[in-house]
C-alpha cells in the first residue's frame, strides 16, 4: 500500500537535502515511488466527424494543448525517456461516449515498470484496464487506451490540470 | 480467427497478437468464452488501424 498524508497523494520525499528519493521502502515493502507529474493545459478540437479531442496531442500534425513537467524528472525515468505525444480524452458526441488515451513515441513495454495508475483530476485509470497497442513501423509508437470513459476528466478548455502517473507500489 | 498467446501480468491475463506491424494486448482476465475473446481482439485490431491511420491528423 502506498503511503499518503491523510488521503492526499505524496509527490516527493526529501530528507535533509534537495535530492528527492525515487522510492521508499518499509522493510521489504515499497511504499512510495516518485510519480511522474505533468501539467497539461487543455486544448479542444474537432478531429473527425462526431469526435472532439480534449487534452494534449502533438502526434502527427496535431498541436493541441501544452504539456510541462511539474517537477524535475530524470529524462530516462519514464517511458524509456520517450516523448509523450498524446494524453487526451476523445469525445464521441453523437453517442455521448468517449475514451481516454496516452501515446508515447517508440515501443514501451506494457508492465508496471511503465506505470500502474494514471490520474487526471477525479479520473483514475489502471494500466491493466487499458487496451495496449504498439506499432513497430517507422519510429514506432505505444498507446494505452481506456474505453469507455464517458465523462470529460479535464476541468475545462484552457485550464491547466495535473496528470499523475504512478507505478510500482 | 486470431491465434493469440497469453501473458500473465500480476493477476491480469493478456491476450497478445502480432498483426501487420501491430502488437496488441487486451485484458482477458476471467474470460472463458472464445468468441468474446476473438471479438475483443478483432475490435482492438480495428482500433489499432485507426490509431495508425492518422485519420484525425
Amino acid at each position: 500500500m502506498p503511503i499518503k498524508i491523510g488521503s492526499t497523494d505524496i509527490n516527493e520525499i526529501q530528507l535533509g537535502g534537495n535530492v528527492p528519493f525515487e522510492s521508499v521502502y518499509v522493510g521489504a515493502d515499497k511504499v512510495f515511488s516518485r510519480p511522474l507529474l505533468l501539467d497539461i493545459t487543455v486544448g479542444s478540437q474537432a478531429i473527425a466527424s462526431g469526435t472532439i479531442e480534449h487534452g494534449y496531442d502533438v502526434y502527427g500534425q496535431m498541436n493541441l494543448g501544452t504539456l510541462s513537467y511539474a517537477q524535475a524528472q530524470p529524462s530516462t525515468d519514464w517511458f524509456n525517456g520517450e516523448d509523450i505525444l498524446i494524453c487526451a480524452w476523445q469525445e464521441y458526441f453523437s453517442s455521448s461516449t468517449g475514451s481516454f488515451a496516452i501515446r508515447v513515441e517508440g515501443n514501451v513495454s506494457n508492465s508496471d515498470s511503465a506505470f500502474t495508475t494514471l490520474k487526471v483530476n477525479n479520473l483514475v485509470l489502471n494500466r491493466t484496464d487499458a487496451a495496449f497497442f504498439q506499432s513497430t513501423s517507422g519510429t514506432g509508437w505505444t498507446v494505452w487506451q481506456w474505453s469507455p470513459v464517458n465523462t470529460n476528466p479535464w476541468s475545462g478548455t484552457g485550464n491547466t490540470d495535473r496528470v499523475r502517473f504512478e507505478r510500482d507500489v | 480467427m486470431f491465434e493469440y498467446t497469453t501473458r500473465l501480468d500480476g493477476s491480469t491475463t493478456w491476450a497478445c497478437i502480432n498483426v501487420d506491424s501491430f502488437y496488441i494486448e487486451v485484458n482477458i482476465t476471467g474470460m472463458a468464452d472464445e468468441i468474446k475473446i476473438q471479438n475483443k481482439l478483432s475490435s482492438a485490431l480495428e482500433q489499432a488501424r485507426e490509431l495508425n491511420s492518422g485519420k484525425d491528423k
